[in-house]
């Protein structure tokens, strides 16, 4: 899994509300405020999600009502590197660019073995 | 994850976000248990856009497993969603682990050992050289190698070979902001840094998409907004972007013309008695349309043919938001001006860059805190490594420039070079170097880091001219699938990111060093290694390149700009190790950095007896210049037959050609393939709906995409983004370039759109 830790910044009045919003959501462990005075003034939320899924979670985090926007500060990966310290990624597809137009498409070189 | 490891890592997150939000330092680990900490945290920067934002890569077990903002550096502890997937890019199985070569055009790529690699290279480059000249070899480099990496290959190109064929990728992003700097004020590179965000009560934001290509810097512009009421923010672009969301006024102008626009802007200023004749009759020269000298009063008259009224009319934008704009813009107390690629990459892009910066010298909005022209680069080394160490065609390291014999001469001794051996011509700008390529003139190229198979503009051209039979064209790149090592014949594996150190120089005129955090997989090496091996294979003087690592060309690289008005001799290397970034001029090792250039007791060069306060030491006379650039629009306007603007544009998971964002399952989810962005009239006249396929068509190629309908380009308009290798829609775009800067036109050309 991988585990993140966010500011979610919004107004005072809004913060009661997502807080809310928020408890019980999948994958938040940990929602705080942001003391008074603070540079973004707003939720600290810590997020955990496999890593394939965090992007989408974070996304739709920012996308929440009364959401002013979405300030990331930290990001770990660590428990789904593989034992190489490798990470799953999609399946390679050969990036040939034939077919991108109708016209003239320009030599090919080769392919990458 | 065992729970006490999964318990530390939800308090350090919390922590880190907190300490972000409240501007605290980083947060103490001391509360962890030995076996549950990083082994270590290494300080580098990220390696996506030009904003430069420090990160913290954490170490364990020698893989990088963390990545956080580093809270020292400008972005504050803070990262965007790009920047923070940057360990699976790194930990990504697909990279290139060993030297390949090709053994026959239209053959596969075959692994090789390095010794093999670097002899048939260097082989084959003196072979070109002593058989056809050194023009017959070049360098094509990026904004995204490090300024070791630019500088070393700039020096064994030019003076090592003798050509000065040197050029790379931000030809294509930023030469037209240079041009604009150099110009207007003699120098290049902004006076201002990203500090002046948080003092700026009015941002002009025009060309840039801030949201989606900038996020880190978007944030702190729209936090500004938030926590000071009456912050104005006027965005100027045909498109209205996420970016446009935050502003109080979008003034969607028809495509090119915005040179239009400006100069009514500057009319309403100087009618409604809003310049700032204090400023600019003590420190502004003023050159007329001919490039004449001139003054105010003919400044005055050639803005006659540029008034609101005629003007709204071209632009197509109410009178009214002229006025406002102008107003906005010259009665804050401080008017931060931000730009990008819709501004330069145009034919008329330096022309657009110096009328920006006319604003603020009439206004005096300028070398204050909050107060100042700021051009946004695309690439992490853009600036510090390309710009500044001279790796184009045109320039020598530190501001210096090839047709200047006192230039040269500086150089030849700094390299300790006989008398005359930089050759005074320009080598070949980036569009001419691969037509240079197609016609058989050059004959072997390096292609470092950079994907131009991909980028460059008028596709089918370029991919025809890399595959000339006579060329040797060798790759040094970190990922398989970049679209141009389908042109290589020989491919080197790179060390990335941070299994090398190395300096990246940001927009801010901030130079950061990555550590190395991590080894290379495979076979990789720093590059800085294997253009040493391969220039002494290459029968380059040894002296020339006597380095053992970038710390070595870095040190003289610091002695190259000793003394210039690039002073930053007192970056060593044992500083950047301890500070996140520091921002030139830095000419001795107490100096802290320079945030306010040009202005005295802030900038060094600046002498501390200058009578003035301000001193434009990059012009002879100590002024930049206002200059009345006539508005002339794009190379290729609509017409009957291609009614339509075509626009190149970003979207925020990806960047550039995708080949590490792609390697981000959800950033490539999020926007899996390219598309045709159509405003929802021209859809409802074109019987397009969202989602339909359309086949969108220039004078140089078509393709087939789908739509996507909405408000966001102005009715006229469609845009497309560049990331999708497998929709090359640079194929579609024109390689008409400014003819200053030379760089091409990828945001307007003439287009039509039909369905399928």
């Amino acid at each position: 899994m991988a585990i993140a830790g966010i500011i979610l910044s919004a107004s005072a009045a809004a913060c009661a509300r997502l807080e809310k919003a928020l408890q019980g959501r999948d994958g938040i462990l940990d929602v705080q405020r942001t003391p008074d005075g603070a540079d973004i003034g707003g939720l600290v939320v810590v997020v955990e999600q496999p890593s394939d899924k965090i992007q989408k979670e974070l996304m739709a985090l920012r996308e929440l009502p009364e959401v002013d926007d979405l300030h990331l500060a930290f990001a770990d990966y660590e428990d789904d590197l593989d034992a190489q310290g490798h990470m799953g990624c999609p399946a390679h597809e050969s990036r040939c660019h034939a077919g991108a137009g109708d016209g003239e498409s320009g030599e090919q070189a080769g392919e990458t073995k | 994850m065992n729970s006490s490891r999964r318990d530390f890592l939800r308090f350090f997150a919390m922590s880190a976000a907190m300490a972000a939000a409240t501007g605290a330092g980083l947060p103490t680990l001391a509360l962890a248990a030995d076996d549950q900490k990083p082994d270590k945290w290494v300080k580098g920067v990220c390696r996506y856009c030009g904003t430069g934002c420090g990160v913290m890569v954490g170490v364990k077990n020698g893989k990088a497993v963390a990545i956080q903002g580093d809270p020292n550096n400008h972005n504050a502890g803070l990262l965007c969603l790009k920047g923070s997937l940057l360990i699976p890019v790194l930990n990504s199985k697909e990279r290139v682990t060993q030297p390949m070569v090709r053994r026959k055009k239209g053959g596969p790529l075959e692994p090789v050992s390095w010794d093999e690699a670097l002899d048939l290279m260097a082989s084959k480059f003196r072979h070109s050289i002593d058989t056809y000249g050194a023009n017959s070899v070049a360098w094509y480099g990026s904004g995204q190698c490090l300024t070791e990496e630019s500088y070393l290959a700039s020096k064994i190109f030019k003076a090592g070979f003798g050509t000065n064929n040197v050029d790379g990728n931000p030809r294509l992003c930023m030469a037209s902001a240079v041009g604009g700097y150099t110009t207007t004020f003699g120098k290049d590179e902004p006076m201002g840094t990203y500090a002046d965000i948080d003092q700026a009560t009015c941002f002009f934001i025009i060309g840039s998409n801030t949201s989606e290509a900038h996020p880190v810097l978007f944030r702190r512009i729209a936090r500004r907004k938030q926590v000071e009421p009456g912050i104005k923010i006027i965005v100027a672009d045909p498109r209205r972007t996420n970016t446009a969301r935050i502003a109080d006024m979008h003034v969607a102008f028809r495509p090119g013309t915005d040179l239009a626009f400006m100069h009514s802007m500057a009319w309403v200023i100087i009618n409604e008695e809003l310049d700032n004749p204090r400023f600019w009759q003590r420190y502004v020269s003023f050159v007329d349309a001919e490039g004449k000298p001139s003054d105010f009063e003919g400044y005055k008259a050639f803005l006659e043919n540029y008034r609101p009224e005629k003007v709204a009319e071209i632009c197509r934008v109410p009178v009214a938001q002229i006025y406002s704009a102008a107003r906005a813009f010259a009665e804050s107390s401080a008017t931060m001006s931000l730009w990008c690629m819709g501004i330069n990459q145009r034919v008329q892009g330096v022309f657009a860059n110096n009328l920006i910066h006319n604003l603020h010298l009439l206004t005096g909005q300028i070398c204050r805190p909050g107060a100042t022209p700021f051009s946004l680069t695309g690439q992490p080394n853009a600036c510090g490594g390309v710009r500044d160490t001279g790796a184009l065609s045109h320039l020598l390291p530190a501001g210096r420039a090839i047709p200047n014999p006192k230039h040269r001469a500086e150089m030849e001794k700094l390299w300790g070079l006989p008398e005359g051996r930089i050759s005074p011509n320009p080598g070949y700008h980036t569009v001419a170097m691969f037509e240079a390529l197609g016609r058989g003139d050059v004959k072997c190229m390096v292609i470092c880091e950079t994907n131009p198979a991909h980028t460059l503009p008028n596709l089918n051209k370029v991919h025809k001219a890399m595959s000339h039979p006579e060329s040797f064209i060798v790759c040094i790149e970190a990922f398989p699938d970049a679209v141009t090592l389908q042109y290589a014949d020989l491919v080197l594996a790179p060390s990335f990111w941070c299994e090398r150190d190395g300096v990246y120089g940001c927009g801010e005129r901030r130079y950061s060093l990555t550590e190395k955090a991590v080894d290379s997989p495979g076979k990789c090496r720093p590059t800085v290694n294997t253009l040493v091996e391969f220039a002494k294979r290459a029968g380059v003087d040894p002296k020339l390149v006597n380095f053992k690592n970038a710390e070595d060309v870095w040190n003289e690289w610091r002695m190259v700009a000793k003394g210039t008005t690039y002073d930053f001799y007192g970056m060593t290397r044992e500083r950047l190790r301890k500070e996140s970034g520091i921002i030139w001029p830095c000419p001795s090792e107490d100096h802290p950095g320079t945030n306010l250039r040009f202005v005295r007791g802030h900038d060094p060069l600046v002498p501390a007896d200058h009578p003035d306060k301000f001193f434009f030491y990059g012009k002879p006379d100590g002024k930049p210049t206002i200059f009345m650039r006539p508005a002339k629009g794009a190379a290729e306007e609509p017409d009957a037959e291609y009614p339509l603007y075509l626009t190149s544009m970003r979207v925020i998971d990806h960047w550039h050609t995708a080949t590490m964002t792609g390697k981000v399952p959800e950033l490539l989810k999020a926007n899996p393939a390219a598309f045709v962005e159509i405003n929802e009239q021209d859809a409802a006249s074109l019987g397009v709906k969202h989602g339909d396929n359309v086949i969108l068509e220039t004078r140089r190629d078509k393709m087939e995409l789908p739509a996507r309908v909405s408000d966001v380009c102005r009715p006229g308009l469609v845009a497309v983004p560049f990331f999708d290798p497998k929709k090359l829609v640079n194929k579609l775009f024109l390689d008409a370039t400014d003819p200053g800067s030379r760089e091409p036109e990828y945001k307007i050309c003439a287009a039509r759109v039909r369905k399928v």
